[in-house]
């Protein structure tokens, strides 16, 4: 993690790391994004289905697959978990116009803002700083397969809402009667515009939520990476899954104790060997 | 007493102190009613360091300080007693304890003991004016210095600390602007978020150009109130339309001092007596007017 990102991530709370897969990489990745998506429920691997998200789209391929340890997260993963992760989730989100709809959520919670204070209690989620490195204890990335432009929609995060100590108002953002569905724009969020390529971090600490997606000729294609530390909880991934997984992976999703050093934490770079 | 009870304790054995910043001083020295910080207003200005607060002065108020700032500046002389030659006096001395000052200083930086109906709970440390044009030569520079407040130890006046529900600002700036302020006009300049910073900026962070640096624009008779622990800077001016006429008038807790500036002892003899209380000197025991001092609130 450079002093850069570091600076910035505890600031705002997200790093948006600009260009980091591509060429063949990316393309492989976009085409696997495909197939999950175009492939008939039927006829879907063992363990992959559509269930709000694409569960484990990121054991669909392994050009998928392979950005749970990307080079350009690797070593801000290890940071954030001070060298003891474990890989929880990680789902395809596919985003589309006609997948929008208003209703009640709209009138009480524009935007859809939410952070780990609200979802899991305010003691669940940990973000500090110490020994010049930054511990965060729930976080999530999200590599982008398509592009985003300004007036498109998709994420908003609250810059500097992971450390927040006063109670968010419920009526921060006021629904923009017009549309319908998404809030009155405010300066208080930011609507970030990835790119194809991109990779997004956010800590789950940090108020975030999403505008609908407006494009009807472009969809919103990205994974869902979830990060906890190794001797908090374990995965639930089924065993079709886990049997597609290579050796690093299994390693990476692996539950361990308190201090113990995975191999390819040992690793400035992971690469996959099956 | 309201409803919520802080967490903030007494001198002795962890005793809660029963107060809220609503429980403070509930009017200025002209009498009227403070105006208390909403809950977004707390939590904005929490998360980002610093908050805006448009349209707060009438038009009539407004003219009469600007014009008051010109004649400060072309035509002191003008400007009797000579005692208000200065951004404390004539009219402007209305904006030192402005109901929406107090409602943010009993929240940000009062020490419920130290106040009352008589007596603020926090302390005034300076004022200044900016009258700022396309004219100025040379331009006023882009200069951005501070930030880090949660790591500055006692002693250190730019400081920010924090716990769930309160939060202290330590030395605190509030600037009245009299002119409207157009987004790249020229206001002030924060990196948000970076009062609570734990580590050292990039060097781009000294370029005016960086992404990561916000500013606002505003109708005139707005405030802007930032806790100095954030990383912030002026820059030049650049509409050719309107100066920016600006009164930057800062604050602290009572028990700190960051400036020996004070109004002219003649001009602050005149003051109401509870105004008179926010140039008080710097000290906890005993500083209060008008009642007992007393902690076990």
């Amino acid at each position: 993690m450079t002093p850069k990102q570091r600076y910035l991530f505890d600031v705002t709370g997200y790093l948006h790391l600009e260009n980091v897969i591509t060429g063949d990489a990316l393309g492989e990745a976009a085409d696997a994004v495909d197939r999950y998506i175009t492939t008939p429920p039927d006829k879907l691997p063992p363990g992959f289905e559509q269930k709000g998200l694409h569960q484990h789209g990121f054991a669909f391929d392994k050009s998928l697959e392979c950005l749970t340890s990307h080079t350009a997260l690797w070593p801000i993963i290890k940071e954030l978990t001070d060298n003891q992760p474990r890989f929880g989730r990680g789902s395809l989100k596919h985003d589309k116009h006609d997948l929008w709809k208003a209703g009640e959520n709209a009138h009480i919670n524009p935007g859809g803002l939410h952070c780990a204070r609200d979802d899991y209690g305010w003691y669940s989620t940990r973000y500090e700083a110490g020994n010049g490195r930054i511990y965060c204890d729930n976080f999530v990335c999200f590599p982008y397969f398509t592009d985003v432009y300004p007036g498109d929609g998709g994420l908003i995060v609250i810059p500097g809402s992971h450390k927040s100590e006063f109670d968010r108002p419920k009526e921060l953002l006021s629904l923009d009667e017009a549309d319908g569905i998404d809030p009155i724009d405010d300066p208080v969020f930011v609507n970030i515009t990835p790119k194809a390529g991109d990779i997004v971090i956010i800590s789950e600490l940090l108020t975030h939520g999403v505008l609908r997606w407006k494009p009807k000729d472009r969809d919103r294609r990205f994974l869902v990476l979830r990060y906890f530390p190794q001797f908090s909880g374990k995965h639930s991934f089924p065993q079709p899954i886990l049997d597609r997984l290579s050796p690093e992976t299994l390693e990476l999703i692996a539950s361990e104790p308190y201090g113990h050093i995975k191999e390819i934490v040992k690793q400035d770079e992971v690469t996959l060997t099956v | 007493m309201a409803d919520h009870i802080g967490i903030r304790f007494n001198k002795d054995f962890g005793k809660p102190i029963a107060t809220d910043a609503s429980d403070l001083t509930k009017t200025n020295a002209d009498g009227k009613p403070v105006i208390p910080l909403t809950q977004e207003q707390k939590y904005l200005f929490d998360k980002n360091g610093w908050l805006l607060i448009p349209g707060v002065l009438p038009d009539s108020e407004i003219e009469e300080m600007r014009d008051f700032c010109y004649r400060i500046k072309n035509a002191p002389d003008t400007i009797d007693p000579p005692i208000h030659r200065n951004t404390y006096g004539g009219p402007l001395e209305a904006l030192t304890d402005h109901p929406v000052v107090v409602g943010f200083a009993n929240e940000f930086l009062a020490t419920p003991y130290l106040a009352s109906e008589t007596c603020y709970g926090f302390r005034m440390e300076m004022s200044f004016m900016a009258l700022r044009s396309t004219q100025d030569d040379p331009p006023y520079a882009f200069g951005p210095h501070n930030g880090n407040g949660m790591l500055r130890m006692p002693g250190d006046c730019h400081q920010y600390q924090c716990l769930p529900g309160q939060a202290y600002s330590g030395l605190t700036r509030v600037v009245w602007e009299l002119n409207p302020v157009g987004k790249d006009d020229g206001g002030t300049m924060f990196i948000t978020g970076s009062h609570k910073a734990a580590y050292t900026a990039p060097e781009v962070a000294q370029t005016q150009e960086w992404g990561f640096w916000d500013t606002y624009s505003c109708p005139a008779g707005s405030v802007i109130i930032f806790t100095e622990a954030i990383t912030h800077s002026g820059q030049p001016w650049n509409n050719s339309e309107t100066d920016r006429v600006a009164i930057f008038n800062a604050y602290n807790s009572v028990d700190k001092r960051w400036t020996v500036s004070q109004p002219p002892q003649a001009l602050l003899e005149m003051m109401p007596p509870k105004r008179q209380t926010l140039f008080r000197d710097a000290f906890v025991k005993g500083n209060v007017t008008g009642t007992d001092f007393n902690m076990s609130l």
